[in-house]
């Protein structure tokens, strides 16, 4: 079974995407803070990793990097999790390191969608 | 001792005063052996003496005939050349003779008490003042008589005179009555004769005398019983009014208006009092003037500082505003801002498990519950779109907008955006059209246009029942890019433009219900369009359809 680790900070959406996940027949590793985020991909080698940005501790960005700074996770793929307001941001997020980015609201369907592009 | 002394001085007194009685006596036998008196004259100086054999004139003449008058004796006259004169009465050939009285001279004659004093003046028009002596002359023009004494006297003692030499002294009366110098310098007798022969009045004596010495009457050395003589009856001819009456004669009392400066006449003194009362008055009204202008000004000055004052006050309060202001205005972006951010997020969860419920993810739905579910969803959705148009315009006005400029083609930006709104045209019945041409590369904000299109082509769908929606893109010179988006819809009245891209300015309320929307869209297009340096504008025809029209540069530059 495949794994996937959320880093997220907000219940709610933490709540909504592991539900749509688990349905979809994957394990949910969850994480609140980057720095456990982290911890728990070294631990769990997850197969995707969603990534908000906006993180207590250690921010999505930096989160990211150490992540591609070992050398088994540098082609692991990373969803960033991106709110409206990060519109001029989303270059940044790409070049930090994330393959890709959906942005909040998730919608159910097109999160579908982006997560079957990776597992 | 003493007694002795005294008795010897008295005894001396009494011997003078005994050969002096013992002297006149013989003095009177003497002349009264002789009984003429020969007087020697130079026969050419006027206006002393002048003349010839039988005819001689002249103030010595005059004086002399008084004098012998008053000796009881007669005279004879010899006009001779004045060497002559000098020679005759040093050998005795003649008894008298008018003379200066000199040291030299003194060695030959003896001179009698001055009958007057020869001097050298400086003569000048009335209207010439502050002369005071031969000095002042320098660098003037000044007439001399030639070989006078009083040529070389001048030429010595001022040199910077300018000099012009003249035979006699009736030349240079002229010259000086004609302007033609502006003194002259001369024997003053002389001199005063021959303006009172000549008439001339408005010229006038200056400056101090040059005493040559006094003119005297002369005796060979010793003839000291004539001297005597001459002495008595020049003093009793001084003394009456006869020497008056000759010196008046030959000389005048012409000129003798020895000012340097100005005579005031008598008529101006009221004149000058009236003057000097109305300076003084002046200067009065002048100080109280004065007072009452430096009083003003003081007013004045107090007034200004108080206004200064009081601008500085202001100033400060307006700069205070104006930052409170600045705070406000700034705190009003922030707090939009923060608040769109918090109110996005229960609006994710919401639209999120919405969504999947919708999905049928959680069980299935009957009608009655998906219709209600996307009511929801829908609202939701409505939303989050005022909540991001209200983001957006508060990070416009508060500066934080970035743009994220780069390169991207447009019509695959405008491909993106139909795919997205297809559906809903399809849904209303509407035909989708666009004319764009492919390779049109542009430097721009993507994700911008990308907004401002969206915001373009679903307004027209919304505002369309029926009949077509229309892009068209097309670059005008190569620098900028033109798009239009029409629609056969229901148009925009001529009032309701003005207000089209003004916040909150949704046309006719009762169709905004019908066809919800934001009411943020065109406003933020504007600001947007603003950013990126592009205009945009609208044409429409009520009840016929509208057409949008905005135009950007195809190179985004920073300061455009």
């Amino acid at each position: 079974m495949k794994k996937v680790l959320v880093i997220e900070d907000n219940e709610v959406n933490m709540y909504l995407m592991s539900t749509i996940i688990k349905k979809l027949g994957y394990i949910v590793i969850e994480a609140r803070d980057g720095y456990t985020g982290v911890d728990l991909a070294i631990a769990e080698r997850p197969d995707l990793i969603l990534m908000d940005i906006q993180l207590p501790i250690m921010d999505g960005y930096m989160a990211t990097k150490k992540i591609r700074a070992i050398e088994e996770m540098k082609d692991i793929p990373i969803i960033a999790i991106t709110s409206y307001a990060m519109i001029g941001d989303r270059e940044k997020i790409l070049t930090t390191g994330c393959t890709a980015y959906i942005e909040k609201p998730i919608e159910p369907k097109s999160f579908i969608e982006e997560l079957k592009k990776y597992l | 001792m003493g007694s002795r002394q005294i008795s010897t001085n008295v005894f001396i007194i009494w011997v003078i005063f005994l050969t002096c009685i013992l002297l006149n006596v013989s003095i009177q036998t003497t002349s009264g052996q002789n009984g003429v008196i020969k007087v020697g004259l130079d026969k050419d100086f006027a206006p002393f003496e002048w003349g010839h054999d039988g005819e001689v004139k002249g103030f010595d003449v005059d004086l002399m005939n008084y004098m012998a008058e008053d000796l009881n004796q007669s005279v004879e006259y010899y006009p001779l050349i004045w060497d002559e004169v000098l020679e005759s009465v040093k050998n005795g050939t003649i008894d008298v003779l008018f003379a200066t009285d000199t040291p030299e001279r003194r060695e030959f004659f003896d001179f009698s008490l001055p009958i007057l004093y020869s001097s050298w003046r400086i003569y000048v028009k009335e209207n010439v003042f502050g002369i005071t002596n031969i000095f002042d002359l320098a660098n003037h023009t000044v007439a001399v008589c030639n070989l006078y004494a009083s040529h070389e006297y001048i030429k010595e003692n001022v040199p910077d005179a300018h000099l012009i030499l003249i035979n006699n002294v009736e030349e240079c009366i002229e010259m000086l009555y004609n302007g033609e110098i502006f003194a002259f310098f001369t024997d003053y007798h002389q001199a005063n004769y021959y303006i009172l022969q000549m008439g001339y009045t408005g010229l006038k004596v200056i400056g101090d005398p040059i005493i040559m010495g006094p003119f005297c009457l002369g005796v060979k050395k010793g003839n000291h019983e004539l001297l005597s003589q001459l002495n008595v009856s020049l003093t009793n001819v001084k003394n009456s009014e006869k020497y008056d009456l000759v010196y008046e004669k030959w000389f005048g009392t012409v000129i003798e208006r020895d000012f340097l400066y100005p005579e005031i006449p008598e008529w101006l003194f009221p004149i000058i009092l009236a003057l000097i009362c109305g300076a003084g008055f002046l200067l009065l009204w002048n100080f109280l003037l004065n007072k009452s202008v430096h009083k003003k000004t003081q007013e004045l000055t107090n007034a200004k500082d108080l206004l200064e004052e009081r601008v500085a006050e202001r100033t400060e309060d307006l700069q205070h505003a104006n930052t409170r202001l600045k705070e406000l205005d700034s705190l009003k972006s922030m707090f939009l801002a923060s608040m769109s951010h918090e109110l996005r997020t229960p609006l994710n969860s919401i639209i999120g498990f919405t969504g999947w419920i919708l999905m049928g993810m959680e069980g299935n739905l009957n009608e009655e519950q998906k219709k209600q579910l996307t009511m929801v969803k829908f609202s939701a959705n409505h939303l989050l779109d005022l909540i991001n148009d209200i983001l957006d315009i508060s990070k416009i006005e508060a500066n934080k907008v970035e743009l994220a400029i780069e390169k991207f083609e447009i019509s695959e930006v405008i491909n993106d955006i139909v795919n997205s709104v297809l559906p809903l045209a399809n849904d209303k019945g509407l035909k989708l059209l666009y004319i764009v041409p492919k390779g049109i590369i542009i430097n721009s904000a993507k994700r911008r246009i990308k907004q401002i299109l969206m915001n373009l082509l679903s307004n027209a769908i919304k505002f369309t029942d029926q009949g077509n929606v229309k892009i068209e893109v097309k670059t005008l010179n190569n620098k900028n890019l033109e798009v239009i988006v029409s629609d056969s819809g229901m148009g925009i009245k001529k009032e309701e433009i003005e207000k089209l891209f003004q916040p909150f300015q949704q046309i006719d309320m009762s169709i905004t219900k019908e066809h919800e929307g934001t009411g943020l869209g065109l406003y933020l297009c504007k600001k947007l369009l603003d950013l990126l340096h592009g205009k945009i504008s609208v044409i429409s025809q009520f009840g016929k359809g509208s057409e949008f029209k905005f135009i950007i540069p195809i190179e985004f530059k920073e300061e455009a």
